[in-house]
């Protein structure tokens, strides 16, 4: 290959997260010359997927300047020689998703793939039943077995009113609660006098002195929010546009289910899709290659554009970098994650969504201060998160893991074959300028476990920003080869 | 037209004066068919050729119902014996088979069209005469399976509804007359299905229609006792209890239960009473439970019209059925009145005439 060295471009894209990527596609056809790096030997920088052996090869030497730290991966010793016990698949059959994400059916993500038509190579599943964990409160059941974790109950989330109808535990005034609290939700943005002065009161709070929902259904309701925080910490403007964008996806691929999550690696996926669009438009793609350490001083700028140095010590000129604020440590914004592959598919979390649905390929499952996300398809992966940092972050973590695989009713108990745990580092949400107005820095990626669309609008507004006057409309293209006509929709 | 608040998408655009020209040309060339196929029948011209070009037609505009009679009297000469030999000719069966396939794809684009429907029916009836066709009941057997994957795309179209009721009558008639009369009867799986769909989307108007026609017979042919009878009356009426307390505000449930206030009421004529000895006694007993739980309602809800419109036909009817009431007042009754007068304004004539009836 060439060098690099004194090469000239119109935008340089350094990380091939998601950000960079869907980036890197809105320009796909633009025409202009761009350069787009990653310093790891893989796509999709903190959203990456990886096989279980990339997975212990990244624990074993991260790059620098990446959001993760803390990680250890354990792999129990099989108990006895039991040789019929499930083990582990080939390391190839997992894809763990560093950022597990649902994405909602209503999300603009899902349009703007369509309309760009990248969607053709991406495939998604269906996101299936939510569940609540509750703790068992019955303690009078005899032996207490101390080896055995704790076991509760597992309680189905109510996707609307169907679900409320047919529920048996619910006495009629919590059926009437709950559902005036639905129907509120569907139109929420039209009725502020209801919510405006209680927006920064505690969700629960919110419920019971608005809506006399009982507390039982609290827990119900804030998992529909996958709100990291606790329930009292998490305000009623933070949850009531979450809830709406849950309940309002409901039906809208088809009865049911309402988000969706990408085949095969988690969101890595949509980012390589991306980055071979941009490929294919004449970007040029490097890995292992990222920017020079040297660079901290200001840049000499000409009229072609500012000159960085990469990390070989190529000199680059480019009018444009875009790249990602590195996120600053700090407790507050880091969140623990718990990666479990588990020994069953634990196939009582997925009771069919409705006749010919798609079969569920993961199910939510929420516990008080935390949630687990279990992916069925490809292969049994739980991804559980919390934003408690440190030690305490990972017990928590732990815990609910086995505490989940103990209430599940499976037989054999399913059991833990092996585990990743790892700290990632968020930051301020904002976008911000670098060093001159030609150098856009994208903010580090996101810990929700939903797609949020506003990763849509910061894409958006760097595009056009990089366009100018030559933005035109944001990812719609035509497709590259013509296509037999599809049926109708 | 909207259906069920979805309103079908406009077609008004701009159009470029090319797009104009083109849909001037297309209007000209629909006129020129649709002049020579009613040209052609007028000769009566009942040939396959005739078939063809009526197909054409049909394709760009299956509303327009006199080409689908046209096209019977086409099929009508094709399939009888009497054909002459001179002409060409297609094996009955392939008739048939092509214009399922025909009714077929167009109501995938048009499911809401009667014609459609109409000339689909038609042709199964006249199918089972024909030599050579499929075994009838393997016919409207997949009939059965054909709706119910209609129903699954739009669980509210009537017009599947319908069919599927006449499609279930067919079968029945066409099971062997060996078999147990109970075992052709569809009545069983039929009322799960509504069940089902009930259970999917509780505002289906003709789940539930379908589910009151069912009920009686189902209660006949399980040669129900009087004890069994009440059963599956009080069953419904608690199911009907539990959606009226889910949503209150949808009009489907209410349909329902009125239906299940009428079986009760003592005008119910004889062949549609669920249970075929009530006694007044137990009469009030039902207005006086429902109008209970139903009152709870406002506790929570005041603004709901159907809970107020429900209040009052039930008043009426114990007072029909036992003169004094402990129950209720006239007070009680004009209060729900005023409410349904404050909720429905614009029915302000209908509410003041139901309050005269009801001497309120």
């Amino acid at each position: 290959m060439e060098t690099l060295d004194n090469t000239t471009w119109d935008v340089l894209i350094v990380g091939t997260g998601l950000r960079q990527s869907l980036l890197a596609l809105a320009l796909s056809r633009s025409g202009k010359k761009i350069l787009h790096i990653d310093q790891n030997e893989y796509y999709g920088g903190a959203e990456a997927a990886f096989s279980l052996q990339e997975a212990e090869e990244w624990a074993g030497h991260l790059n620098k300047d990446q959001p993760f730290s803390n990680i250890s991966i354990h792999k129990p010793e099989p108990t006895g020689s039991d040789l019929s016990a499930p083990s582990l698949s080939f390391s190839r059959a997992y894809s763990l998703a560093l950022a597990p994400q649902l994405v909602y059916a209503r999300s603009s993500l899902l349009q703007y793939l369509v309309s760009s038509k990248v969607y053709r190579q991406l495939e998604f599943l269906a996101v299936g039943s939510w569940w609540v964990y509750s703790p068992e409160t019955d303690t009078t059941t005899s032996s207490v077995d101390e080896a055995r974790p704790p076991h509760g109950k597992l309680l189905k989330v109510p996707n609307g009113r169907e679900d409320v109808f047919q529920d048996q535990v619910l006495d009629f005034k919590a059926k009437r609660a709950l559902m005036k609290f639905l129907r509120f939700i569907a139109e929420y943005e039209e009725q502020p006098e209801v919510w405006e002065e209680h927006r920064s009161q505690p969700f629960p709070t919110f419920l019971s002195e608005q809506f006399k929902v009982p507390t039982t259904l609290h827990a119900p309701l804030l998992a529909l929010t996958l709100s990291a925080a606790s329930s009292g910490q998490t305000t009623t403007e933070y949850a009531l546009p979450r809830i709406a964008r849950h309940l309002r996806s409901i039906g809208v691929f088809g009865a049911g289910f309402g988000s969706v999550i990408p085949k095969w690696g988690g969101m890595s996926e949509i980012a390589q899709v991306a980055c071979r669009a941009c490929a294919v438009g004449g970007g040029v793609y490097i890995l292992g290659k990222g920017l020079s350490t040297a660079n901290e001083e200001p840049n000499t700028t000409s009229a072609d554009g500012v000159k960085i140095h990469l990390k070989d010590g190529e000199l680059v000129t480019t009018q444009w970098v875009v790249g990602e604020q590195s996120a600053r440590p700090s407790p507050d914004d880091a969140h623990s994650r718990f990666i479990t592959v588990a020994s069953s598919p634990l196939t009582p979390l997925f009771p069919p969504i409705t006749e010919e649905a798609p079969s569920p390929a993961a199910a939510v499952i929420v516990f008080p201060s935390g949630s687990l996300k279990f992916d069925r398809e490809p292969e049994g992966l739980l991804y559980a998160s919390t934003s408690l940092s440190g030690e305490e972050g990972y017990e928590l973590l732990k815990q609910a893991t086995e505490t989940l695989l103990s209430t599940v009713e499976v037989s054999p108990a399913p059991t833990i074959l092996w585990s990743i745990q790892y700290q990632q580092q968020s930051g301020p949400a904002e976008q911000s300028r670098g060093t001159t107005p030609y150098d856009l820095q994208f903010a580090p990626a996101s810990l929700d476990l939903a797609f949020d669309d506003s990763i849509i609008r910061d894409v958006k507004e760097v595009w056009q920003k990089i366009m100018g006057d030559g933005a035109v409309e944001f990812l719609v293209f035509d497709d590259r080869e013509s296509y037999a006509d599809e049926d109708e929709a | 037209m909207a259906s069920h608040g979805v309103s079908r998408t406009a077609a008004a655009t701009e159009r470029s004066e090319e797009a104009r020209r083109k849909e001037l040309q297309q209007i000209a060339a629909y006129k020129d068919l649709t002049d020579l196929v009613n040209a052609k029948i007028s000769e009566r011209q009942y040939t396959l050729e005739v078939l063809g070009l009526s197909t054409k037609l049909l394709n760009e505009n299956p509303e327009y119902y006199t080409i689908w009679n046209h096209r019977r009297r086409i099929l009508g000469a094709l399939l009888s014996p009497q054909l002459s030999d001179t002409a060409p000719h297609k094996d009955p069966n392939e008739l048939v088979q092509d214009d399922l396939q025909l009714t077929f794809t167009l109501l995938r684009k048009f499911p809401k069209c009667y014609w459609i429907w109409n000339h689909r029916d038609w042709l199964l009836r006249t199918a089972e005469s024909v030599p050579g066709a499929s075994n009838a009941r393997t016919l409207w057997a997949g009939e059965l399976q054909l709706i119910g994957k209609m129903l699954h795309a739009d669980s509210r179209n009537f017009h599947a509804w319908s069919y599927r009721r006449f499609v279930v009558a067919q079968i029945e008639r066409l099971a062997p007359p060996t078999t147990e009369a109970s075992s052709q009867s569809l009545v069983e799986s039929e009322f799960e299905y509504t069940t089902k769909m009930i259970k999917t989307n509780l505002s289906n108007f003709s789940a539930w229609h379908s589910r009151s026609k069912i009920l009686p017979r189902l209660l006949k042919e399980r040669t129900a006792t009087a004890a069994s009878r009440r059963a599956l009356l009080a069953s419904e009426l608690s199911l009907i209890c539990s959606a009226i307390n889910t949503d209150p505000f949808d009009q489907s449930i209410w349909y329902y239960h009125q239906y299940l206030m009428s079986t009760i009421s003592p005008a119910c004529p004889a062949h549609n009473r669920l249970v075929l000895d009530l006694s007044n006694g137990e009469r009030q007993e039902h207005y006086e439970h429902e109008m209970e739980y139903i009152r709870e309602i406002l506790d929570d809800e005041t603004d709901c019209k159907w809970i107020y419109e429900a209040l009052l036909y039930l008043a009426s009817a114990y007072l029909e059925v036992e003169g004094g009431t402990q129950a209720f007042s006239t007070r009680d009754m004009r209060g729900w009145l005023d409410q349904l007068k404050r909720l429905d304004p614009l029915r302000k004539g209908r509410w003041e005439d139901l309050g005269s009836t009801l001497n309120v």
